[in-house]
């Protein structure tokens, strides 16, 4: 069996299952109109039948039950009385089953034995009825025992034929018949149509998946409707489109990346070139140059440790599980940016709250705190503050950091915690900045459950929240245990 | 291997059980029928005798075992003895077609309707040993019912519609003078009236073995019509100077119509007529007049 790939056969399709699903309902209700008023239509004929007959039977049994004896002379007497034309076939008999008086035109059977079941069980003083149906005609039959002074002197037994009745219900049926027909094929037709439309969006949405699956990113569904499939196929859209996004990232990620590796290896290889080339090179000079060389193999070595860290988190490794208390992890921080502020001329501030715990790596706490303090005091005025509060509210833990800087234009507001992504480029490089410091602290916050906002200072500058879920005392001491 | 054997052992147990089966299916000397009633959760569409086929032992008296048949119980868990309690047959008498029999003085204390139902069953097991044609029933010197014959049963309601009923036809029994009916599905509609179809029926000659037609091939007939209680039958393809038939074939063959016929309610009486015209004898046998049903020369016939 060689399928190919997305062709199916139509058995195992949604639209034959959509349509064995509809026919077996709609075989299920055919049948029930078919049979149901019939059967009911039919034991109504039974019932008055039977009622009509019995009643007949009554006036005749007790009309007979008048005279002294009955002879064929008597029956006929009273019987004369009688209308009896509905009924096909009567018979009167005396008690020893001899018949007495019979209506039959062909073959009437006076003198002879009536050797019925149901002229016996009249005369065993049983009241018989029944009714037949067999689709021409209703065959009902009804025998009652004569009694006179409490004694069984004989039975009637009456026989209808009614082709008539039978006829009206067959009517019915051949109506009921074509009814069905009808409904049907227009059902047939009408599933046929809709589980076509229905399956025809499935397959349209299969096909889609499969375009975007062999990487064109740009396609999109039409979508028209509010069903659950205009659902899917809005959420189909989104989904490429975000696909077609982190596409992007990723592959400005590695050209930014190797283009990041690359210029101080181009310098690093300038540099060294220079030193072999020059023949008479003086030893300041060349100190000079292996010092470049030096800083631009440490550039180096911090960018490939930060992305090591970034694809560290990426792939969830130093996941968090222990109490941090963040005063102390922040102080610690602080203290080592001393000697960098004091270089920057930025005076530091802080605000720091007691009994601030979180849930965590303190290693990567270490790291949000120390990168954003670092952009602040980078990336400020000579002169310049930067502000540093630390509180808890409600379930979280808050951290701002605040500086009076250059701020970050509008526009860029929404790029800075992608990687390499650098407002000022040349100021940023001049700083010994990657680009990665923020993308960084963005993760490790994702990391930590927490958010990262980022907002204008007023007065210049920028304002960065950082919120983590505060570690309940209860899991944080069991995590301080184990 | 084994299947082999298995398909020749099968194919032998067929072959033999088909040779057992043989005898048992016989001929209607060598077994009879005794009427028994159904017991009554099985008794459907009126049916209320139903026969149950015994073999004959062929050295005794065919009657006295029906005798002794009728007064054992049935095999068929279907079906009951007829014989109310107290009731037994003492004695059997058989003189040619005649059958008596003599039952003890239970039997008239017995219900009208049972004892109906015990001679019924008495007179078609007797009648369905061959040759026997009529039974008396007598307890002691007296004759209870005299005579009796298969025609005196009414098995079942044989009207189906005011078109379709089962009517009887009488054919001549093999071997004796005397006529036994045959039921007969016929339709009446338009075009064909009941006696049309009672003779075209009678002239296909009667599907009992134990009958046999009374007109030669080639009979048929011209017309029939009744008025005012006589039917007329125009008779075609038949020489009533035929030398070769006597006068008893003449009379089966006029009967054998006219009972036919007055099995209808209109009928009274028939005349015969050979192509359109009045004849005065049919093999001797004296049609001039239009003639009344024969009671007196119905036997008895069980279908097999």
């Amino acid at each position: 069996m060689n399928v190919l790939t997305g062709v199916r056969t139509f058995s195992h399709s949604v639209q034959f299952k959509f349509a064995i699903t509809f026919l077996v309902l709609i075989a299920g209700l055919m049948v029930m109109l078919n049979t149901y008023p019939t059967i009911v239509s039919r034991d109504l004929v039974f019932n008055t039948k039977q009622a009509s007959l019995q009643s007949q039977a009554s006036v005749m049994s007790s009309a007979l039950s008048a005279p002294d004896e009955l002879t064929s002379d008597t029956v006929l007497e009273v019987m004369e009385l009688l209308d009896l034309r509905s009924l096909t076939r009567v018979i009167v008999t005396d008690k020893s089953a001899r018949i007495l008086y019979d209506t039959a035109r062909l073959d009437p059977s006076v003198g002879r034995y009536a050797m019925f079941s149901e002229v016996r069980r009249a005369l065993k003083r049983e009241i018989v009825c029944y009714s037949v149906y067999d689709g021409i005609a209703f065959m009902t039959c009804e025998a009652m025992p004569i009694r006179n002074n409490g004694s069984t002197v004989g039975a009637v037994y009456l026989y209808e034929f009614d082709s008539a009745q039978a006829e009206l219900i067959s009517n019915i049926q051949k109506n009921l018949r074509n009814i069905t027909l009808i409904l049907s094929v227009a059902a047939i037709i009408l599933m046929f149509i809709f589980s076509r439309a229905l399956t025809a969006r499935i397959t349209a949405l299969a096909k889609a998946t499969r375009i975007v699956s062999e990487g064109d990113y740009d396609h999109q569904i039409e979508i028209s409707g509010n069903d659950e499939l205009s659902e899917l196929g809005r959420e189909f859209n989104s989904l490429t489109q975000r696909l077609k996004n982190t596409e992007e990232m990723r592959r400005r990620f590695v050209s930014d990346a190797s283009h990041e590796l690359k210029t101080p290896l181009a310098s690093i290889r300038l540099l060294s070139d220079s030193i072999l080339n020059s023949e008479n090179m003086d030893t300041e000079t060349m100190r000079d140059f292996v010092t470049d060389i030096g800083n631009e193999a440490e550039r180096l070595q911090r960018t490939t440790e930060k992305l090591l860290s970034l694809s560290k988190m990426d792939s969830g490794i130093g996941s968090v599980h222990e109490k941090v208390d963040m005063r102390r992890v922040a102080e610690k921080t602080l203290h080592l940016l001393v000697p960098l502020a004091k270089e920057y001329h930025v005076t530091i501030s802080t605000e720091l709250q007691r009994g601030c715990f979180i849930n965590g790596s303190e290693d990567l706490v270490y790291r949000i705190i120390f990168n954003l303090a670092e952009n602040a005091i980078k990336y400020n005025m000579p002169g310049g503050l930067v502000k540093i509060l630390l509180f808890s509210e409600s379930q979280h833990v808050v951290l701002v950091v605040e500086d009076t800087g250059i701020g970050i234009p509008d526009e860029d507001i929404p790029h800075i915690f992608s990687r390499f992504y650098r407002v000022d480029k040349a100021r940023s490089r001049d700083a010994g900045g990657s680009g990665l410091g923020l993308s960084i602290v963005y993760d490790a916050v994702r990391l930590h459950s927490g958010e990262i906002s980022v907002e204008k200072r007023e007065g210049g500058g920028s304002r960065f929240i950082v919120r983590f879920p505060a570690c309940s005392d209860i899991s944080g001491d069991r995590h301080s245990e184990s | 291997m084994k299947k082999r054997v298995l398909i020749v052992l099968t194919a032998l147990f067929a072959l033999l059980n088909a040779c057992a089966e043989e005898p048992a299916v016989g001929t209607s000397e060598d077994t009879i029928f005794v009427y028994r009633i159904l017991r009554p959760e099985y008794q459907v569409n009126g049916e209320l005798l139903r026969p149950e086929k015994i073999p004959l032992n062929g050295t005794g008296d065919p009657v006295s075992q029906a005798a002794s048949a009728l007064a054992d119980s049935p095999k068929s868990d279907r079906l009951q003895s007829p014989m109310p309690e107290g009731v037994i047959i003492i004695k059997t008498e058989h003189k040619e077609n005649f059958v008596t029999v003599y039952m003890n003085s239970a039997y008239l204390e017995a219900d009208a309707i049972d004892r109906s139902v015990l001679d019924s069953c008495i007179v078609l097991t007797m009648c369905s040993i061959k040759n026997i044609d009529y039974v008396s029933i007598c307890v002691g010197n007296d004759v209870i019912a005299d005579r009796l014959t298969t025609d005196d049963i009414l098995l079942s309601n044989t009207i189906t519609s005011p078109k379709k009923a089962k009517v009887r036809l009488y054919f001549p029994k093999k071997g004796e003078n005397i006529l036994c009916s045959e039921y007969r599905p016929i339709t009446i509609d338009n075009d064909n009236s009941a006696e049309r179809r009672i003779l075209d029926a009678l002239l296909e000659g009667p599907e009992n073995a134990a009958l046999r037609s009374a007109f030669p091939d080639g009979t048929i007939v011209l017309s029939v019509y009744t008025q005012d209680g006589i039917c007329t039958v125009s008779l075609s393809g038949i020489f009533p100077d035929d030398a070769t038939k006597s006068k008893d074939d003449g009379m089966l063959a006029a009967y054998s119509i006219v009972n036919s016929l007055a099995s209808l309610a209109d009928v009274q009486s028939v005349q015969i007529l050979i192509d359109g015209t009045h004849v005065r004898s049919l093999w001797g046998f004296d049609i001039s007049r239009p003639l009344v049903k024969n009671e007196s020369i119905i036997g008895s016939s069980v279908a097999e």
